[in-house]
Formats: C-alpha cells, sequence, structure tokens
C-alpha cells in the first residue's frame, strides 16, 4: 500500500508544481497607462518629416555629410517646428530581437550609454538629438543653444509645447538639473558620472548652483573647467543625460522613477520583463516624430542563432544578428541594412608607453622621464613602425569583416569629424602599408630585432572578430621576427590586470571604439591624466593640444588643435589602426520598409520612431 | 528512524554551510563585478566610489558573515545587474518558470522511456531492443544545447510547429525546451526501466500470473511495471537536480526566462549577489530532494539505516 500512496504523491506534487509553474509567468512591472492625450496638432519639423527615403548603405557608402559638433557661439533660430502635421500610426506591434542589455534599466543613470541608449532613449529624449541622416547634433528638447567664450557657461533655449507621458506635466527647464543630478549619484554607474562629477561637483547640492533653470524654458550649465562639448554631453551619442520628471521624482521617489518613468520621447515606457523583454506604446503626440507603429517590444534574446530564427519565422521584423551568420540570413530573404555613418572603429592598441602618475606631468623636455622603462621597445617610433607595417589590414578586413571595414588612418579621427588631416589618407599607404620586409628592416635598424611583445587576446560586444583579428596579428608579428606570447583574456580581466592599474606597458591588444569627436577618444587613450588608462601619448605636446581642443568653442582653434594633435599621431604611429565599421542589423523586408540610423550613437540601433512598415 | 532523520537533516545543514563557503569564495575570485560593470571610460575614483557604496571594500570575511547573516533570512543582498531589484526577488521570479520546464521534461523523460524501456524488456535481444538501446546511446551522447538548436532549426524555423523562443506562447512552448533537456534523461531512465523489467519478468509471480491466464499486455503493463518502477523512481531525485542544471543551457539557447539563464547572465556580469541566491537555490532543491529520497528509502526499507 506504501509504494502506489507515494508514487500517488510524487505524482499528484509534480502536477501540482506545473500547474502552479505554467501558471506563473513572470510578473510585469506595468507602468501606469498613459493619459491620451487631447488631439493636437503636430508639431514637427519640416525638414525631417520631408526627409528623403534613404537608400540603404552599402559598404561604398562614404559618410553623408560633416556632423556638427562644434559648439554654436550664438542664440541661432534652429529648425523649431511651425507647421501642424499629422501623423498616423501604420503598423501593428514592432518587435526588435535584441542582446539582452548587459544593464537592464529605465534609469540612464544606471549604466552605461549603450544600455540607457537602448533602453532609455525610446521612452525619453536629450536635451540635443542626432540627425538620422549625418549624426550632427540638431534641435532635441533644446531648440539652440550657445557656449561663452570661454567654455564655461552653456545656455539652452528648450521648447515649451512638451509635456511628460502619464499625467506628470509639462517639461520645463526645472527638470534638466534634477535629471543631471541623477547623473552624479552615489550609485550611478553611468558612462559620463565622472565626467560630470567633474565638471560640476560631487555632491547634488553642488551640481544644482552649477546647473540652474533661468527660466522654465532656458536652462544654463555653469562648468567649473571650460569644455567645448557640452552640447554634446547633452546628447544621446555619449552622454546620459536624458530627461526624467522632476515632479515624479519629488512625488514618488527614485524607486517609481526607475520601475515606472515617465519621459519625454516617442515612445511611452508599459512594461518590462527583466531578461524577456521591454515594452513600450506609441506617443501619439511627440513633438518630434510619432513612431509609424502602434507599439514597440524588444525581445530580450541571448542567443544569436535563436535570435536569427526569430527572423526567420516572422516572429520579429528585426534582429540584431552578427556578422558571421549575415550570409545564412540573406539567404533566407532576410535583408542587412547598415547605419548611415561609421559606427565602430578598430585598431590595436600599443599600451603604456609613459607613466606620468609616477614621473609628473608629461609635458616638458624631461618627457623621457615618464617613460616607465627607458628601454622599452615600443618608445621607439621605428618599432611602432615596425608593427604598423607588418599587419596585413586588406586581408583582416576582408576575411574577417567580409570587405565591409573602410579605411581607418588615425586612432579617434574620421574624415567627416573636426580635425581631420587629409594628409592621413594621401600617405597612408606609404607609411602604414603591408611590407613586412620593411617592417624585418626597421627593427634591424632599432635593435629590436627579435624582441619580446605580449599580445592580448581579449574582445568587446559588437566586434566578435577581435580575438580571431589579434590570432591573426600573432601571425604578421610573428612573421617580421617579434617574439609574440599571446594570452587570451577576458575584457574584464584585461581591464583589472592591465589597464586599470596602469600596467599596458609591453601589451598590444585589440580594441574598438566608437564614433565620435575625436577629443573624447582621446580623453580615454591618449592623454596623460585623468581617464589615460592606456596612455600611448608620444610626444609631450599631447597634452597641450588635448586641453587646447577640449577647452576651445572656436571651431578653427579646436580643429586646428585637434588636426595637431592627429599629425603626431600619424607620424609617429602611435596605434595600429585599423577598419572604421557601420554598424548592421538585419530586418525583413516583407514587414519593414525604411530604416535609417546614424550609426554614430552607442547603440546598435537608434531613431526607432522613424522605422516605417512595408507597404502592403 | 528519528535519530536517522535527524541525522540527514544535520548532514544536509552541514553541505549547506560549507557549499556558502565554496560558493562565496568562488564568486570573488571569478573577479570583480566593476572590471564588468563600470563604463570603459570610468575613472579609478568612480570604481572605489562604487565599491564603498556595494560593501564590496570590506574585509573579505566581514562580507562573509555579513551574507550568512542576511541569507539566512532570505536576503542575498540587490543585484548588481538589475538595478533596483533583491538577488531573491529575480530567482523566485523566475523559479516557477524553471520548474514547470523541469516537470515538463520528467513528463518528456517519463512518457517516452517508460514505454521503450518496457517494450525493449519485452522484447529483449529483438530489432526493438536495440533500437532503444540506439535511442539510449543518442540521449546520452548529445549534448542539450546542440539538440535544442537542432529541434529549434527543424520543427521551429522550419516547419513553425513550435515557437522559436521564450515562454509567452503558453504551453506549445514549453514543448522543444523540455525535449531538449529531457532527452538526457530518457536514455538513463529508458535503461532503468529495461533492466528492471527483466529482473521482473523473470519472477515467480509473473509466471503465475501467465499460468493463469492473465492476458500479456496486463501482466507487462500492470503486474510488471508496477514492482519494476521503484528504482526508476528513487532516480527522480537525481533526475531534478539534472534538470535543474541542465537548463542552464537550454534555457540560454530557447531564451527561457528560468533560474538557469539568470545564472549564465549573473555569472556573465559578475553579479555576486544573484549568483550566490540562484546557486544556494539549486543546491537547497537539490539537497531536500536528496533528503526527502532518503527518508522515504528508509520509511519504506526498514533494512536502510545509518549507525
Amino acid at each position: 500500500m506504501v509504494r502506489p500512496t507515494i508514487l500517488a504523491a510524487v505524482a499528484a506534487a509534480l502536477l501540482l508544481v506545473i500547474g502552479v509553474a505554467c501558471g506563473g509567468t513572470s510578473q510585469e512591472q506595468t507602468a501606469p497607462a498613459a493619459q491620451s492625450q487631447p488631439e493636437q496638432p503636430q508639431t514637427q519639423p519640416q525638414e525631417q518629416q520631408q526627409a528623403p527615403a534613404a537608400e540603404q548603405a552599402t559598404a561604398a557608402d562614404p559618410p553623408t555629410a560633416v556632423p556638427t559638433v562644434i559648439a554654436t557661439a550664438t542664440p541661432s533660430p534652429t529648425n523649431t517646428p511651425t507647421a501642424a502635421q499629422e501623423t498616423t500610426a501604420l503598423g501593428g506591434t514592432l518587435r526588435i530581437a535584441t542582446i539582452p542589455p548587459v544593464q537592464q534599466l529605465t534609469g540612464s543613470w544606471l549604466g552605461t550609454t549603450t544600455s540607457a541608449n537602448t533602453q532609455v532613449r525610446p521612452f525619453t529624449d536629450p536635451l540635443v538629438h542626432t540627425d538620422r541622416f549625418d549624426g550632427s547634433l540638431v534641435p532635441g528638447l533644446a531648440t539652440s543653444w550657445k557656449a561663452n567664450e570661454d567654455g564655461t557657461q552653456w545656455t539652452f533655449f528648450l521648447r515649451d509645447d512638451v509635456d511628460f507621458h502619464g499625467e506628470w506635466g509639462p517639461f520645463t527647464a526645472h527638470d534638466v538639473p534634477t535629471s543631471a543630478a541623477l547623473i552624479i549619484r552615489e550609485d550611478a554607474i553611468a558612462t559620463d558620472t565622472g565626467l560630470f562629477r567633474g565638471l560640476f561637483g560631487d555632491t547634488e547640492e553642488e551640481l544644482l548652483t552649477n546647473i540652474v533653470a533661468l527660466d522654465d524654458n532656458t536652462v544654463q550649465f555653469n562648468l567649473k573647467t571650460p569644455n567645448s562639448l557640452m552640447d554634446f554631453f547633452a546628447g544621446a551619442q555619449q552622454g546620459n543625460l536624458f530627461v526624467y520628471s522632476k515632479n515624479q521624482y519629488e512625488t514618488d521617489g527614485i524607486e517609481q522613477l526607475q520601475e515606472n518613468p515617465a519621459g519625454v520621447g516617442p515612445w511611452v515606457f508599459e512594461s518590462r520583463t527583466i531578461d524577456v523583454n521591454v515594452k513600450y506604446t506609441r506617443n501619439d503626440d511627440h513633438y518630434r516624430r510619432a513612431p509609424f507603429f502602434q507599439a514597440m517590444e524588444y525581445v530580450l534574446i541571448p542567443e544569436e542563432t535563436t535570435r536569427l530564427a526569430q527572423l526567420q519565422t516572422s516572429a520579429v521584423q528585426i534582429g540584431e544578428v552578427s556578422r558571421e551568420l549575415h550570409l545564412d540570413a540573406q539567404s533566407s530573404g532576410l535583408a542587412v541594412l547598415q547605419s548611415e555613418l561609421p559606427s565602430i572603429q578598430v585598431a590595436f592598441i600599443i599600451g603604456g608607453i609613459y607613466n606620468p602618475e609616477e614621473a609628473g606631468p608629461c609635458l616638458t623636455e624631461e618627457f623621457q622621464n615618464c617613460f616607465y622603462q627607458p628601454d622599452e621597445p615600443h618608445l621607439n617610433p621605428m618599432v611602432r613602425e615596425a608593427i604598423n607595417r607588418s599587419i596585413n589590414r586588406q586581408e583582416i578586413n576582408e576575411q574577417l569583416f567580409g570587405g565591409i571595414g573602410r579605411q581607418h588612418t588615425v586612432w579617434g579621427y574620421h574624415p567627416a569629424l573636426p580635425g581631420y588631416n587629409p594628409r592621413w589618407t594621401e600617405e597612408f599607404d606609404e607609411k602604414y602599408g603591408f611590407d613586412p620586409e620593411k617592417a624585418r628592416q626597421l627593427l634591424q635598424e632599432s635593435g629590436y630585432e627579435g624582441y619580446k611583445l605580449k599580445l592580448l587576446l581579449t574582445e568587446l560586444p559588437g566586434v566578435p572578430e577581435m580575438i580571431p583579428m589579434g590570432e591573426a596579428a600573432f601571425t604578421y608579428l610573428s612573421n617580421v621576427g617579434i617574439d609574440v606570447e599571446t594570452e587570451a583574456i577576458k575584457w574584464s580581466d584585461y581591464r583589472a590586470k592591465y589597464y586599470r592599474p596602469g600596467k599596458t606597458h609591453g601589451t598590444i591588444a585589440a580594441t574598438r571604439g566608437t564614433y565620435r569627436p575625436a577629443d573624447i577618444t582621446l580623453r580615454f587613450y591618449n592623454r596623460s591624466g585623468g581617464a589615460g588608462f592606456w596612455r600611448t601619448s608620444v610626444d609631450p605636446m599631447t597634452d597641450i593640444l588635448y586641453d587646447t581642443a577640449t577647452q576651445s568653442v572656436d571651431p578653427e582653434v579646436k580643429a586646428q588643435a585637434l588636426s595637431d594633435l592627429g599629425d603626431l599621431k600619424f607620424d609617429l604611429y602611435s596605434e595600429v589602426p585599423i577598419v572604421w565599421l557601420p554598424a548592421q542589423i538585419v530586418v525583413a523586408p516583407a514587414a519593414i520598409g525604411e530604416m535609417v540610423w546614424p550609426g554614430n550613437i552607442n547603440a546598435s540601433f537608434t531613431h526607432t520612431e522613424y522605422i516605417t512598415p512595408a507597404a502592403q | 528512524m528519528q535519530r536517522y532523520i535527524i541525522f540527514r537533516v544535520g548532514q544536509s545543514i552541514l553541505t549547506l554551510l560549507v557549499l556558502t563557503v565554496i560558493v562565496f569564495s568562488l564568486a570573488r575570485l571569478s573577479g570583480d563585478p566593476l572590471d564588468v560593470l563600470l563604463p570603459l571610460e570610468a575613472t579609478n575614483e568612480d570604481a572605489e566610489r562604487l565599491r564603498a557604496a556595494w560593501g564590496l571594500d570590506r574585509p573579505l570575511y566581514v562580507q562573509y558573515f555579513t551574507f550568512i547573516g542576511n541569507a539566512l533570512t532570505g536576503d542575498f543582498g540587490d543585484s548588481l545587474r538589475v538595478r533596483g531589484r533583491t538577488a531573491m526577488s529575480l530567482v523566485l521570479e523566475r523559479l516557477p518558470n524553471t520548474a514547470a520546464l523541469a516537470g515538463v521534461a520528467v513528463i518528456v523523460a517519463i512518457a517516452i522511456a517508460v514505454p521503450i524501456g518496457v517494450m525493449s524488456a519485452v522484447k529483449k535481444d529483438t530489432a526493438f531492443d536495440y533500437i532503444g538501446k540506439l535511442i539510449a546511446l543518442f540521449g546520452q551522447s548529445l549534448p542539450a544545447f546542440w539538440l535544442g538548436l537542432m529541434l529549434m532549426w527543424v520543427f521551429a524555423a522550419q516547419l513553425g510547429w513550435f515557437p522559436v523562443s521564450g515562454n509567452e506562447a503558453g504551453p506549445i512552448s514549453y514543448i522543444l525546451p523540455a525535449v531538449a533537456i529531457g532527452w538526457f534523461q530518457v536514455a538513463a531512465l529508458m535503461r532503468l526501466v529495461r533492466s528492471s523489467m527483466l529482473d521482473v519478468l523473470d519472477t515467480e509471480y509473473v509466471k503465475l500470473a501467465r499460468i493463469k491466464g492473465i492476458p500479456e499486455w496486463k501482466v507487462v503493463w500492470k503486474h510488471c511495471l508496477r514492482n519494476a518502477a521503484i528504482a526508476p523512481f528513487t532516480y527522480f531525485a537525481l533526475i531534478i537536480g539534472s534538470l535543474m542544471v541542465g537548463s542552464v543551457s537550454i534555457e540560454f539557447v530557447f531564451a527561457w526566462p528560468g533560474v538557469g539563464r539568470l545564472a549564465v547572465d549573473a555569472a556573465v556580469t559578475k553579479d555576486f549577489p544573484v549568483v550566490q541566491a540562484v546557486v544556494i537555490t539549486f543546491c537547497l532543491v537539490y539537497i531536500i530532494a536528496n533528503l526527502l529520497v532518503d527518508i522515504a528509502y528508509a520509511y519504506v526499507d526498514p533494512r536502510i539505516r545509518y549507525n
């Protein structure tokens, strides 16, 4: 009698567990239903309403325009909407299969720019918008802006016709200091936390004395040190300054702001289920562009073959799929789209050339004292040239990137960005062209023939080719006689072991960066102080030129300083530039009509409000 | 019996305690979560600020005793990756999805393994038996993640019979991941059923039943199977543990919002609190399942006692 009883009990318990579990799917954290807005005239920039149908970018497409990333010295009228225009949603739910972001968040202060741009940008806006065709900074919540002469005071003039989603009232200048203060919270982990603390103060009180609302439609940023890029940081490209409701923050507190944030974006945040999805609904009344779809859902799928299968079965219309699966995608009738501008630059970084923390500022004739070791081979430009000469960029581009890469001449610089010197393009083949024989000769002449080099094989999200690229470099470098030792290392461990403690000397590693003003990249890689972890500066003028470029709001002075700095980097072979790559996304042509995004924003795709359904 | 139960419970608590030390140590040895979570541009000052805010700057033994003290109340701390959520709330939110998948996988395993196991024993050394052995071989040699991808490719992407991933399509979405997880168990369970059935088929009471003229199907499926089921039943405790572990890769492949996937994401981002909460929960399930089976076994068979 015992056995059947036990078996029956186990079976009953099992069924109960299954029953409960089947009915117990994850609870969604649902935002309060957005108040339906009264029908209002749609105010939309004429220029963007009439934007030409985007052509799918091809590998050969050059950047379409020079992005405007220099501060406007004087306030100027911008393309403020004047005409009332009605928009109609055409599609149902736009479903996008995405890689789950490292940080799943609704608060932009809780994660990197990439995480914020993916999840936050749909439901709320920055002050400065990014043009989807040429990537330039264009009016968003701010209709115009200006900087004072020394770049220590920035004033933004704001729209007066924007309401927060739900019942949180109109957007005003008072929401901006509150939003900025979130970035410097003790628990903030945003890309710009350190920057904002440096520019505006370590505490909320101090920051609120430096970022002030002059009236409901004007906000002023008073910076501790001059900075020519405040409009850039007030945008979404690099920044974390998305607008949240001061009213909601003060009424509901920070927890509720994180759970059910009200924004001013083209999509209204609806709900999120961790590791499953994020849902948005259309903001019918958005000042820039009401979406063409009624709703949008990010379906978070970690395995990329699963994302591809979702696309193939039409369960989603857009998906992030890596390059190695693009042929499979295309063979099943899917299309691969590219961003308008390059998105990612790929290079090898010759790390830790000098150590200013031990030797003091490296701005004098004692520059040599700043080096880690006087006999460090990488201090010798001939060695760095030899490394550059040994790498076959064309082969890497064709074999690993399918030929979509574009020429990259100086790390941090792109021909369409301020400070680029056309000489680098003209002279690149002559100075950097693949020439193993010349590389061997240079090593011999420098006295470092057969020197030991540590090649770190590591990978960053967005460029899975970094590891095979490193393996290819092993062959190239060994081929010219360098004694290469490899170390396969996770990026987080590389960070902990090498570059955070400033011990990258004697190493070379692949890295990737985004398309942004050169001084942003140089701050991280080349400058000796601050966040200059890699410290690849090769000349004492680096810091001087960098500071001039960053602090000058005069576009010409800034561009010249950047150009001079780029000349140093180019002529002294400070890095090993490889290629510029566009962002790519796979779409179902049967469902998607047009998708245009610039690619220069830290995210795989943006501007989802402009995505149109395919014509039926 | 009481002493035996007390002894086994004490043993389980000790096991759990040792596990907390191992889990805590391994989590710390795997690296610094700030190196994963912080933006590239973050300064060392940013790292130190967050380390202090998250309590990671305290001595390890202090962190451990804080962890143990809080864990006793079910508090494993806040997730570092999903801010604003506690680690345990994430685990509890996912546990039903994993339990449901494991439950369906058990049903799949039983539904496939028992008939094949029984028939393999009844038709010993025939073509049917050989096919059964082949199925067992495949079951134990195919990696679950590969099988999952193949099932997805054929039955979801090509034939469109099942959803590709997720659990939002309802009961139908359980089929493919459950088969992928349960397939490995099919092999083991089938072999157990087969060998138990072979033992039972040779007993006197079965011969008597046949002599009495009871129909063969009734002899096999009612009298033999009931007695042969004891050994596979005790195997269930191990199956539960295996299914939990097997769910890690399958939940990842099928984007299943379960504890297994949570564990992977937490491990990748070095989200200590969630890793600790998941592992302790898995271990707890495993220990309790084994404890219950041991006790049930001792209850069923009085000869089983620990001195």
